[in-house]
């Protein structure tokens, strides 16, 4: 007997709350010096200023919520990003949903990019997604 | 072509009383396109940031010994003609008698917007020591990039500047300029940083014990980034209930007696019965008619 979890609350669940909470997905490109801490940072309040100097929030496009019924889990995905004449530091991203209000704006995650530190110098900033999303939540 | 250190200018000084401005000499050599970098200081305290035409602020920091401010254009074709800048310093505190000087370095490169490609941080060392401690750690925008560290005061002669290091991942410094005068001195040298990683302290050494303004810069030209990322996946923790193993035990019927409240009996005794006699014989019983 298999301990699972039921993927499908994850989807709905996100769906409604994506559909009802006006809210928008969108990513923060984070400053070398940020720790993420997943039980104290919860809102875009408690790290908004860790941002890396220079960055602002880029809008994801088509975020949505899937099952992978193949690799039985639940994945967040997005289109690639690419914002033209940015400047800034960074070597990690968060995704937020932003509800316009800082201190209600939950954090989804933090992720390290797979190059490490980089600096776009006035430049374009393109994050290529990972093809199976940013995050996924296994079924067990 | 990556950016690289192309050449830099002589250290100009003049006293404010002068014209109130001071001329910088063009970097040799210099290319429309290329990226000038001006460093300038006053000996005002905590007053006099610099400006000039067509030159934007990438920053400044004002002191009690030097207030210094970094500068940064890309080179036009006026710029290539031209034989000198002139920069002007401003503010309520500026002097009659304070000393001023400056320098230009000129940076090649692909391609560049201005004052984005220079990071900079400051720090000043106002101990009158000889080894300069700066506490302006930067992280470099590559190993393509190119460090510039400045330590500069611009009222005293400091004499031979040497020993230019930063705490983590110390590159190969090259020494530009060594000005050491009554009216200011600067020391500079450049590196190509080895490692994209905060630098920690900078240092140089004084042969005189004096103050010091120390600032860490990299230089890079116009860069685009495309980053990639794993999945981030997330497994549940299942906390599963312990199990209680109970006791077979027996019990005894548990049965319970009605309790009856018996109505009471409440009644009246008949009237005595009697039989009298017919009163005739033709008599009939009304109540039977």
């Amino acid at each position: 007997m298999a301990d699972v979890i039921h993927l499908q609350q994850y989807k709905t669940i996100y769906d409604y709350y994506l559909t009802n909470a006006t809210v928008t997905p969108k990513l923060a490109p984070m400053a070398t010096s940020y720790t993420p801490n997943s039980a104290t940072d919860s809102y875009w309040s408690d790290i908004s200023a860790s941002m890396a100097s220079g960055a602002t929030l880029i809008t994801l496009a088509n975020f949505s919520v899937n099952i992978d019924a193949g690799n039985f889990r639940v994945e967040f995905d997005a289109d690639d990003i690419s914002e033209a004449s940015q400047t800034f530091t960074t070597d990690k991203f968060s995704i937020i949903l932003d509800t316009g209000t800082p201190s209600t704006s939950v954090i989804l995650c933090t992720i390290d990019y797979t190059e490490g530190t980089v600096s776009p110098v006035n430049g374009t900033f393109a994050i290529t997604v990972n093809a199976e999303g940013f995050f996924a939540f296994n079924d067990n | 072509m990556a950016t690289a250190f192309g050449t830099i200018s002589s250290v100009a000084t003049t006293t404010f009383n002068v014209t109130g401005d001071i001329d910088v000499s063009k970097p040799a050599s210099l290319t429309e396109g290329d990226l000038m970098v001006a460093v300038l200081q006053i000996g005002t305290a905590n007053d006099g940031v610099y400006s000039a035409t067509g030159w934007s602020e990438v920053d400044n920091e004002l002191g009690s010994v030097s207030s210094v401010t970094v500068l940064a254009k890309v080179a036009t074709s006026g710029d290539v003609a031209a034989s000198d800048f002139t920069f002007t310093p401003s503010g309520t505190q500026v002097g009659s008698s304070d000393e001023m000087s400056g320098f230009i370095i000129r940076f090649t490169g692909n391609s560049f917007t201005g004052a984005e490609n220079v990071k900079a941080s400051f720090f000043q060392d106002n101990a009158a020591t000889t080894t300069k401690t700066f506490s302006n750690g930067i992280v470099p925008f590559s190993t393509g990039s190119v460090f510039v560290l400045v330590a500069c005061n611009a009222q005293s002669n400091v004499g031979a500047q040497s020993g230019y290091a930063i705490t983590n991942n110390d590159p190969t410094w090259t020494e530009r300029i060594d000005y050491n005068s009554s009216a200011g001195s600067f020391g500079v040298a450049t590196a190509t940083p080895s490692a994209v990683s905060d630098t920690g302290d900078s240092t140089v050494v004084y042969t005189a014990s004096e103050a010091s303004t120390g600032i860490l810069m990299a230089v890079q030209e116009d860069t685009n980034q495309t980053v990639t990322h794993s999945l981030l996946t997330q497994s549940p923790t299942f906390t599963k209930p312990v199990l209680s193993v109970g006791t077979t035990t027996t019990h005894s019927l548990l049965t319970q007696s009605p309790t009856i409240n018996n109505p009471s009996a409440k009644g009246s005794a008949p009237t005595q019965w009697s039989n009298p006699d017919k009163p005739s014989t033709d008599w009939l019983n009304p109540d039977k008619l």
